[in-house]
């Protein structure tokens, strides 16, 4: 029995620890919004919050997260009111396909809860993880800046 | 578009054969529209249970004012679902937030053949929904004169209700029912003038915006039905390989969560209560294969292969002019062998499926692109009539043409069939990208000459590849009418599909963008040698103008710096006669600044393509300090009226990282009948930090809507190799550019491609 906090809810499966997350979420849980792109963390299509940092779901065994809180783009809203960058995804149009998305969301949320005025290159080198085959790359970058603003003394690039 | 009463008659291609529509009874209460294939001009209202209206199986209205609309199109990020809703609801008069929308069974009577792709989804609905929406409008307007007694010209329909200025107001809802019992000749059905237009032409948000920021968005592999069980493949490591015999399952069987080890025709299924208790159980089978007949194929000996083919083989497509005696007379000429390679869609949804065959019925929900093709394929598996089979399309995490082909459903129902419960099959990323349906690939000789002047005289296009309408053609029985037996249709298409094959039909997929191009040279062919392959090979992002595209803008580039010519002024020179395509190029150059110095360390590259029935040209501005980078990519296009002018410009941006991926990243080699790679590592995409500015021209038009989502493809990859070019006078003709790129900044010469 692995026990770990769920957005916000204690929770408890029974499944050998070697599970991946990404599986035990999908298929035990229920919970199908965090996606299965590669299955070695090369796509970043399964980026979910562990204690608030992002990390790919697809290669984190379940009994790694014993204890820990875990975050799923399910649980990114809270009390019913869309995450900031949820409402700037939707605003700018941002998915395509759409299935990536969640994962780029997991990223740059967690992006800018620790940088929350992140400059140009530290929005690129965190979301280089996350792969989109649509090409919304640059929508992502204005969503973020929608509510991450550039640092004060940050130095955009040319 | 003067007369919306013509439009309606004359104009209306997707119309012409399916003209009647028919006003269905709804379940619940409602009204339904449906546009058969019969003749009759005539649209008759029917009763429909409980109360309601269905004028049309686009539209349903049910009396608690519920309008719902059918999308008939795969939703796999082009918009489609948000576009169409605005063409109904211009005609509907209802605002777009207020509709209900739900993918489209798969209905060949109601839809006719329903195949998302070719860049189609536009031009093919763009009057046939907005009749579907105008119909329910007419409909809804006479029963409220009716119920008024009032002239039918009183009444108008304004944002989901009918008004008069005497009588007040009914909601939808209130009249939907009597609607159900009024008719109205399609003549009488008047689409309003585009100056009318108030949603059409708008950059409305799309409407699956919210469901895919919260992850509620239910794709193929977020299908849960109860009982559903999962599985994998196991397919031949040898593509065309076969299972001799399961040597050991009892391993695998002995897994928890394992309910079964099945063979299927496409290799040996692992049936568990998860993926990853399947996954894992599934690598300790012991398996024996035949490898089959490409167990000694590999990429060195297809190279080698193409250029005997281009050598020696090819075949007239078109010509005009004395090519031969212009290339010998000229005063410079040029030769040039061009190479592309197999590549993979690599949606971001692995290849999946849901199917749960039952005694009677068949019900499967699957992400695809032919949901007409998949009902016959699963009719044909399970031996049940269409009407006893159930295709529900869910969200598709990408098409690209890959979920045009139904491989994957057939392995759903074969598992479904062997375990007797619901299952859903969930390809890998290896399983993905090895067992693709690959986009061809395709070896060029050019040779090109310039006068004195510097103006081409003279043009030649030797092309091999691999023929992708045999594909198609082996598909034809899929898609035949039920009155033609399908196995007559498999003998046909079969037929149809070696013609091809035996380059005894010229292959429209493998020459489009080539024979065709549009450049005024005197003395100009195309000639094609089919290459007999048993690599798979499907449709990918714009087809074979993917191929051409890029081997006809570089080497038009390459005969304006043989004649010393700019290469967009020589493009002009040649385009005398086709406005549009002068009409994006002089806006991707303006809008990159083409004629003034780049900024310091940038060059400049230029192309454009035709296709789908739309233009559309990009310039790309790139350094090389330090490795490749591109910076800008401006893209214009000239599809017609713009519907959704962001969605076009989200293709645009998509389209262009689509083409970026390829022209710099992507190949797939076969090494001894097995596909080399497997997952993002070896078969990249580019990422954010080199992912370019995308800034989209729309190029206005007053022209019936054409073809978007392909368009950005063609023109990239050339664009790069030119400025490429211009960077470093190194002319690149292998794809992918990364590779020799990388040479060349070191310092090396890459080695070309000799026939």
């Amino acid at each position: 029995m692995v026990r770990f906090t769920l957005n916000g809810t204690a929770c408890a499966i029974d499944v050998e620890p070697d599970m991946p997350l990404l599986w035990a979420l999908r298929d035990a849980l229920g919970l199908t919004g965090t996606k299965f792109g590669c299955g070695m963390a090369l796509c970043g299509a399964c980026t979910v919050h562990l204690d608030g940092k992002a990390v790919r779901s697809c290669v984190l065994p379940v009994a790694a997260v014993e204890g820990r809180a875990v975050t799923t783009i399910e649980g990114l809203a809270r009390d019913g009111t869309l995450h900031p960058l949820q409402q700037a995804w939707i605003d700018e149009n941002v998915a395509q396909c759409g299935y990536c998305q969640s994962g780029q969301l997991m990223s740059a949320a967690a992006l800018i809860a620790s940088s929350p005025t992140p400059t140009d290159d530290q929005i690129a080198q965190s979301m280089a993880g996350n792969l989109c085959r649509c090409g919304t790359y640059q929508r992502i970058r204005r969503a973020i800046r929608r509510v991450a603003p550039a640092p004060p003394d940050g130095k955009e690039e040319p | 578009m003067s007369d919306a009463r013509d439009e309606t008659s004359a104009e209306t291609p997707g119309l012409s054969r399916r003209s009647f529509l028919q006003i269905a009874a709804v379940a619940g209460g409602g009204l339904a529209v449906g546009f058969l294939v019969q003749g009759c001009r005539h649209v008759r209202g029917t009763q429909a249970l409980g109360g309601g209206f269905s004028p049309n199986a686009w539209v349903r209205i049910t009396a608690d004012d519920q309008v719902r609309f059918f999308v008939d199109n795969a939703e796999m990020g082009q918009g489609v679902a948000t576009s169409h809703v605005q063409l109904l609801c211009e005609e509907l008069e209802i605002a777009p937030q207020r509709v209900l929308v739900e993918f489209a069974p798969a209905d060949l009577h109601s839809f006719g053949v329903q195949l998302t792709g070719g860049s189609t989804s536009t031009t093919s609905r763009f009057d046939v929904v907005r009749t579907a929406g105008a119909t329910a409008r007419e409909l809804m307007r006479r029963a409220a004169a009716r119920r008024w007694g009032v002239p039918l010209a009183e009444v108008r329909a304004v944002d989901g209700a009918l008004l008069h200025d005497a009588r007040g107001s009914l909601r939808y809802g209130e009249v939907a029912e009597a609607a159900a019992s009024e008719s109205v000749h399609l003549g009488e059905v008047r689409l309003k003038e585009p100056k009318d237009w108030r949603v059409i032409g708008q950059p409305m948000r799309r409407i699956d915006g919210p469901a895919k920021a919260d992850g509620s968005a239910r794709f193929g592999l977020d299908v849960r039905v109860p009982g559903q069980l999962t599985a994998v493949v196991v397919r031949p490591p040898v593509l065309h390989g076969r299972l001799v015999r399961i040597v050991d399952a009892s391993k695998a069987r002995a897994q928890a969560g394992v309910v079964d080890v099945v063979a299927i025709p496409q290799g040996v299924a692992v049936v568990a209560d998860s993926y990853w208790r399947a996954r894992k159980a599934a690598a300790l089978l012991e398996l024996e294969w035949d490898a089959g007949k490409l167990a000694s194929f590999s990429s060195s000996r297809l190279h080698e292969t193409q250029k005997v083919l281009v050598r020696e083989q090819a075949r007239h497509v078109s010509s005009r002019g004395d090519v031969d005696a212009a290339l010998a007379t000229a005063a410079k000429r040029l030769r040039a062998v061009y190479e592309v390679p197999y590549l993979a869609h690599a949606t971001m949804e692995p290849m999946n499926a849901t199917a749960h065959v039952e005694d009677e019925r068949c019900r499967v929900w699957v992400p695809t692109q032919s949901p007409t093709i998949t009902k016959e394929v699963v009719a044909r598996l399970t031996g049940l009539p269409h009407d006893k089979i159930d295709v529900t399309t869910t969200f598709l995490g990408g098409g690209f043409g890959r979920r045009g082909a139904a491989d994957f459903v057939a392995e759903a129902v074969e598992i479904s069939k062997a375990v007797r419960a619901p299952v859903q099959v969930v390809w890998s990323r290896e399983d993905d990208i090895r067992h693709g349906q690959f986009r061809p690939a395709s070896m060029a000789l050019l040779e090109g000459a310039v006068d004195e002047r510097g103006l081409p005289v003279a043009w030649s296009h030797r092309l091999t590849g691999q023929s992708i309408a045999s594909a198609f053609a082996n598909m034809l029985g899929m898609v035949a009418p039920e009155l033609i037996p399908s196995s007559a249709m498999d003998l046909l298409g079969g037929a149809i599909g070696k013609l091809f094959v035996d380059g005894k039909i010229v292959d429209p997929l493998a020459v489009e963008g080539a024979g065709d191009h549009p450049y005024a040279i005197a003395s100009s062919r195309t000639e094609l040698a089919m290459m007999p392959s048993d690599i798979p090979v499907f449709p990918w992002r714009s087809v074979g103008h993917s191929i051409n595209g890029f081997v006809v803008e570089s080497f038009v580039d390459e005969l304006a710096h043989l004649g010393g010519r700019d290469p967009l002024e020589l493009r002009r020179a040649l385009l005398a006669e086709h406005p549009r395509h002068r009409g994006v190029l002089d806006a991707a150059a303006k809008a990159i600044g083409w004629g003034t110095p780049p900024p310091a360390g940038r060059f400049r590259g230029i192309a454009q393509h035709h296709c789908f029935g739309s233009w559309c040209a990009e310039a790309v501005e790139i350094s090389v300090d330090g490795g490749l980078r591109v910076h800008r990519v401006v893209c214009a296009i000239d599809c017609g009226r713009a519907v959704n002018p962001d969605l076009i410009a989200a293709q645009m941006e998509g389209g262009v990282l689509y083409g970026l991926s390829a022209a710099l990243l992507q190949r797939i080699t076969i090494d001894k009948g097995r596909v080399v790679q497997g997952n993002f590592h070896d078969f990249p995409l580019v990422r954010m930090p080199d992912a370019p500015q995308v800034e989209t021209v729309i190029v206005r038009s007053d022209e019936r809507p054409t073809g978007v989502g392909e368009l950005a493809v063609p023109p990239l990859a050339p664009a790069l190799a030119n400025a490429f070019f211009a960077a470093t006078g190194v002319r690149l003709r292998r794809l992918p550019l990364g590779p020799d790129v990388a040479l060349v900044l070191e310092g090396k010469t890459p080695e070309a491609v000799t026939l």
